[in-house]
């Protein structure tokens, strides 16, 4: 398989930013997007392993992103991360299309584990 | 006392103010873990540098820098959010006081900021140049005025700013709170405001068209003859 190519989706800059240099410390080369606009947009233009999501966005909300990325794209695995009081349901924490969900503050090789695990390679 | 007589002697929180609590509480939290967030990849970042530098990859001076500096801004932003929300939590304390509606507005402004950038929404507030003294329940009159920004953040246009003016009036004291908005709304968002506007002892006048929308709260305020002390 190619290099990793991920991309973040998270409206805190300096977060996804310092994410984007970290991931790449572990050989995965991340992109960002700071609102879902321009994160569908780089989903239409570029090819991404996987999509690392933030349901707390400006303009777009995050689950209308999610449910986009699935519609349009369901063989792109997607990771939820979350802060407290976003909308999943306790009941069923996964919606459809999601691999998994990780909370903020993220572990990052807890996160390159999951990235890893849902694009089929260990 | 029982649950139900404290309940009707206005000594607990209503149903409603709890749930104005936990809006701006839910808001407030969330944010600073994106705070806490910042740090925590930053300072790990700070960790794959050097285990870069073990193996032979030197570190950028000016790289370390910046991540200091990274460090410090989000440490500074963290106490301006704690500092806003334990402001708020206060203001619990006595359902009667004097305080200074400048400040008070100012505050909410700024704990409501992450919620209208949600809607990609911008506030500017506007205070008065008097620091006004009012005499009240301030945590009834920041949910009045919390209801009047969330009520046009609504219905507002992204890409816009909503503006909270704060102004000093011969008998009185305004809040208006203006932006583009994208409709009408409904009664009941406004039946339940002017309700809210009155439990906080002053009155609400809409103006609405042409795109915009205007909410005005009106109340009264102490003479005051103090200056703004800061």
């Amino acid at each position: 398989m190619d290099q990793l190519r991920v991309l973040l989706i998270d409206d805190e800059e300096e977060l996804v930013t310092t994410m984007v240099e970290r991931l790449g410390y572990r050989g995965i080369t991340a992109e960002y997007a700071l609102d879902g606009y321009e994160g569908l947009a780089k989903i239409r233009t570029q090819a991404y392993h996987a999509i690392v999501l933030d349901l707390k966005l400006p303009g777009l909300e995050g689950t209308e992103v999610l449910r986009q990325i699935v519609h349009q794209y369901p063989d792109i695995p997607v990771l939820l991360i979350t802060g407290h009081g976003s909308p999943i349901d306790p009941v069923d924490p996964k919606p459809e299309g999601v691999y998994d969900y990780l909370m903020k503050p993220v572990k990052i090789d807890l996160l390159v584990q999951r990235i890893r695990e849902a694009v089929g390679q260990k | 006392m029982s649950p139900q007589e404290a309940g009707d002697s206005g000594a607990e929180l209503s149903r409603n103010e709890i749930a104005f609590f936990g809006k701006i509480t839910a808001s407030v939290t969330h944010e600073l873990n994106n705070v806490i967030s910042i740090i925590e990849q930053t300072a790990g970042l700070l960790e794959d540098m050097i285990a870069g530098e073990e193996r032979g990859v030197p570190i950028s001076i000016d790289r370390l820098a910046g991540v200091s500096a990274a460090i410090q801004r989000q440490t500074q932003r963290g106490l301006g959010i704690i500092g806003r929300l334990n402001r708020f939590a206060h203001a619990t304390d006595r359902p009667e006081t004097v305080f200074d509606a400048d400040e008070v507005v100012g505050n909410l402004v700024e704990l409501s900021r992450r919620l209208a950038s949600l809607r990609k929404i911008g506030l500017e507030f506007r205070p008065t140049a008097t620091a006004p003294k009012m005499s009240g329940n301030p945590f009834v009159f920041q949910r009045a005025v919390f209801g009047a920004v969330q009520t046009v953040l609504a219905c507002g246009l992204a890409d816009h700013t909503v503006t909270i003016e704060n102004r000093a009036e011969s008998h009185g004291f305004k809040v208006s709170v203006e932006g583009a908005t994208s409709g009408e709304l409904g009664e009941g968002p406004l039946a339940d405001l002017e309700a809210v506007a009155e439990e906080a002892g002053g009155s609400l006048t809409v103006e609405s068209g042409g795109g915009q929308m205007r909410l005005c709260l009106q109340f009264t305020v102490l003479p005051s003859t103090e200056g703004r002390s800061s």
